[in-house]
């Protein structure tokens, strides 16, 4: 009598255990999850293409899980870094370089020389911007680097010099098009640093010599600070217009040149269909141009090392490697990895970014890498003062290397 | 039950625990850490890690010639914000108490800016001030004044007045609707006797209209300081404190130094010294009501 009433619940529960078995939602709950901070997974467009990705490592895991966080650019460090600073945060980031040398320093990151072997894995060379102290502490998630893109339907043709560029330039300025635009304001520090950057390594300066000293007031940083007043004074920018905007603007076919990196390049490539773009090496005495050097890091604070582990080593299999590399556009990743005919038929400049990268530079201060923030900070003001108030460049760049020694380095 | 819950002597306390208890969880523990901050080295990447530096902050800051123009900043943004918010607000309020067609509306649409998102504001204000495109500028142009040439936000001449006047264009409508509703608490006998004692405009105002309104301007003066003193949003989306520090206040400085700098330390110092300022202002106000009630025989 008592025992058919339960005959039901306990079919009921067999049914229930052998769909759990068989269920892909409570397999995946078993598996621990790593967590993968990266402000790429917010930006529309590509994040969903990174999530599909990061699904492929997904589905071949047994133990472990990613689970993507997405945090926008503009909060992603004051984010990721306070819960760090707090003992806490995501297992695996995805940071700039600014930030990539401030949390290694600060011991906020795993070394990874046990994780990855160097010899396993044919690196490209800006691997080599990742170790510190000889320890590794990042693999290379993007670079990308900077050329100059231009309309054909406003400058005809690649300017052989600076001064062939500025002459372009000014032609291109009519009609309400602009031959040019940059970052130049204070509102954009962050922005105008890569700008300012690509003038100061393709007039041959550097931020700072091998020992780590500033060079600041160079005689060669002096000159890009000129030629960068001689563009904002040339009445070829669009004066006040963000980065979006004119960005925006070139993709309209209203700018004739920018010098920007191969993220962007992808970006306006696709945005502006009829768009007459060309890419040629940025018009400076020499070749050397910044890069947007983005790795992975593994979190000190993590619980998840095995999981961020397995990760990072799937990230580095050929095929995750072939298939970031399409993710990213005209940017590479961390092993060279050729590309694909469809690839160079739809964008055929996109070798000119490739072959940019024997020419990259971080665009910190070498040996002061951890002080970027306040000497980017010192030197913009300076530089906007010599646009603005017209400061000479001699002048204003011996006040910044003087700030720089004084409440810097505290000298 | 509520008989015996009112007599008791400790109901009283029970009534005030759930706000010391958050006052205490969320605004003295928190001050007080970050006065302690103030005091050591602290990287934002490292909180957890503080060397103790003593002094060293203070005395760096009142070393530092930029952070001396950035507190001179900070005190001329205040001041003129809640000057021209108050002059503004007394004046539309004056006008709007005053019989019209179409008071209503008025009314309801000088409010307008002050419901606006502050990132809205911001977002549409640097278009308004951009040289090429902005309508600000090209009026400025048509009128043959020359600052129309300019970027306002990033001229270190033009970039404080810029901010201030989007600012002072978003607060005033709240002194207004303070200033509005006190005006009507304006006893209209006294102003009809002063009137028919043969009272001017400005005698009436001086006389009647002030005096009761008075508390509320001291009031809004105060909110009005405190809110500028830690205005964050429209300043930062409008310049981030630049150009040159033309436009770095107190609570910039703040973010910057510990969030883009990571300097934790040296940011609660900055903040110590915001919280100075905000102290004194608030000691003189309250110094000042006092005064003025002893003066009315209130106190």
């Amino acid at each position: 009598m008592n025992f058919r009433p339960r005959l039901p619940f306990l079919a009921l529960a067999a049914a229930l255990v052998a769909a759990g078995l068989s269920s892909p939602t409570l397999v995946f709950a078993q598996k621990q999850p790593v967590t993968f901070a990266a402000a790429s997974f917010a930006e529309p467009g590509r994040g969903d293409k990174m999530r599909a990705w990061v699904a492929k490592f997904n589905a071949s895991q047994a133990k472990f899980e990613i689970q993507p966080v997405a945090i926008p650019f503009s909060s992603f460090v004051s984010t990721v870094f306070t819960q760090m600073g707090g003992g806490a945060g995501p297992d695996l980031v995805r940071f700039d370089l600014p930030e990539f040398y401030a949390a290694t320093e600060a011991k906020r990151l795993l070394p990874l020389d046990d994780v990855i072997q160097d010899s396993a894995f044919a690196f490209a060379a800006p691997d080599k911007y990742l170790k510190v102290g000889g320890k590794r502490y990042g693999v290379v998630f993007e670079v990308s680097n900077y050329s100059m893109l231009y309309n054909t339907a406003l400058i005809k043709g690649a300017p052989g010099s600076f001064d062939d560029f500025v002459k372009a330039a000014q032609g291109a300025t009519a009609n309400g098009n602009f031959g040019y635009a940059f970052r130049a304001t204070m509102a954009e520090r962050g922005g105008m640093w890569y700008d300012l950057t690509n003038y100061v390594y393709g007039f041959g300066g550097r931020w700072s010599d091998e020992k780590g000293e500033p060079t600041i007031n160079s005689p060669k940083v002096i000159e890009a600070v000129a030629a960068y007043k001689k563009v904002y004074d040339a009445s070829v920018i669009p004066k006040g217009a963000d980065a979006s905007t004119y960005r925006r603007m070139f993709a309209e076919g209203k700018v004739g040149a920018v010098i920007d990196n191969g993220g962007v390049a992808a970006n306006l490539a696709t945005a502006g269909k009829d768009l007459k773009l060309a890419v040629a090496p940025s018009p400076f005495p020499t070749r050397a141009q910044t890069m947007i050097l983005a790795p992975v890091v593994i979190n000190a604070n993590t619980k998840q090392k095995e999981g961020a582990a397995a990760f990072l080593r799937w990230m580095l299999t050929p095929e995750a490697q072939k298939e970031l590399q399409q993710i990213h556009g005209a940017s590479s990743v961390a092993i060279a990895v050729e590309r694909t005919p469809e690839e160079l038929a739809k964008w055929p400049w996109i070798t000119t970014y490739d072959s940019q990268t024997q020419n990259a530079v971080p665009p910190l201060p070498q040996g002061l890498e951890t002080k970027a923030p306040e000497i980017q900070q010192i030197v913009i003001e300076q530089v906007i003062k010599v646009l603005q108030a017209g400061t000479p460049p001699a002048t204003a760049m011996a006040d910044a290397q003087k700030a720089v020694l004084t409440r810097v380095l505290k000298r | 039950m509520p008989a015996r819950l009112e007599g008791h002597p400790r109901t009283p306390y029970l009534l005030v625990l759930p706000a010391v208890l958050y006052l205490l969880a969320f605004q003295i523990l928190p001050l007080a850490q970050e006065f302690w901050l103030s005091f050591t080295a602290t990287s934002l990447l490292s909180a957890s890690q503080n060397d103790w530096i003593g002094l060293e902050n203070y005395r760096e800051l009142l070393h530092d010639a930029d952070f001396r123009k950035t507190v001179l900043v900070t005190l001329v943004y205040t001041a003129v914000c809640v000057v021209a918010a108050i002059g503004l607000g007394l004046s539309s309020a004056l006008l709007l108490d005053g019989p019209f067609r179409g008071r209503g509306f008025a009314r309801a649409a000088v409010t307008i800016p002050w419901a606006a998102p502050p990132v809205a504001v911001a977002l549409v204000s640097i278009w308004i001030y951009n040289a090429q495109y902005g309508i600000f500028g090209r009026a400025l142009r048509a009128l043959g004044i020359e600052a129309g040439q300019l970027n306002w936000l990033d001229s270190v001449d033009y970039a404080l007045p810029a901010v201030l006047l989007t600012t002072v264009w978003q607060i005033f409508p709240f002194a207004s609707v303070v200033l509005l509703a006190a005006l009507q608490g304006v006893p209209h006998e006294q102003r009809e006797a002063a009137i028919i004692d043969g009272a001017d405009r400005l005698s009436v105002f001086k006389a009647v209209v002030w005096p009761t309104i008075q508390p509320s301007v001291m009031l809004l003066a105060l909110f009005s300081t405190i809110w500028s003193l830690r205005r964050f949003d429209l300043i930062w989306l409008l310049t981030q404190g630049g150009p040159v520090g033309a436009t770095n206040t107190l609570v910039i400085d703040v973010y910057r130094r510990a969030f883009v700098n990571q300097q934790l330390g040296q940011g609660a110092a900055v903040g110590m010294v915001g919280l100075a300022i905000a102290l004194v202002v608030t000691i003189v106000y309250f110094r000042y009501t006092a005064r003025a009630a002893r003066a009315r025989g209130e106190a």
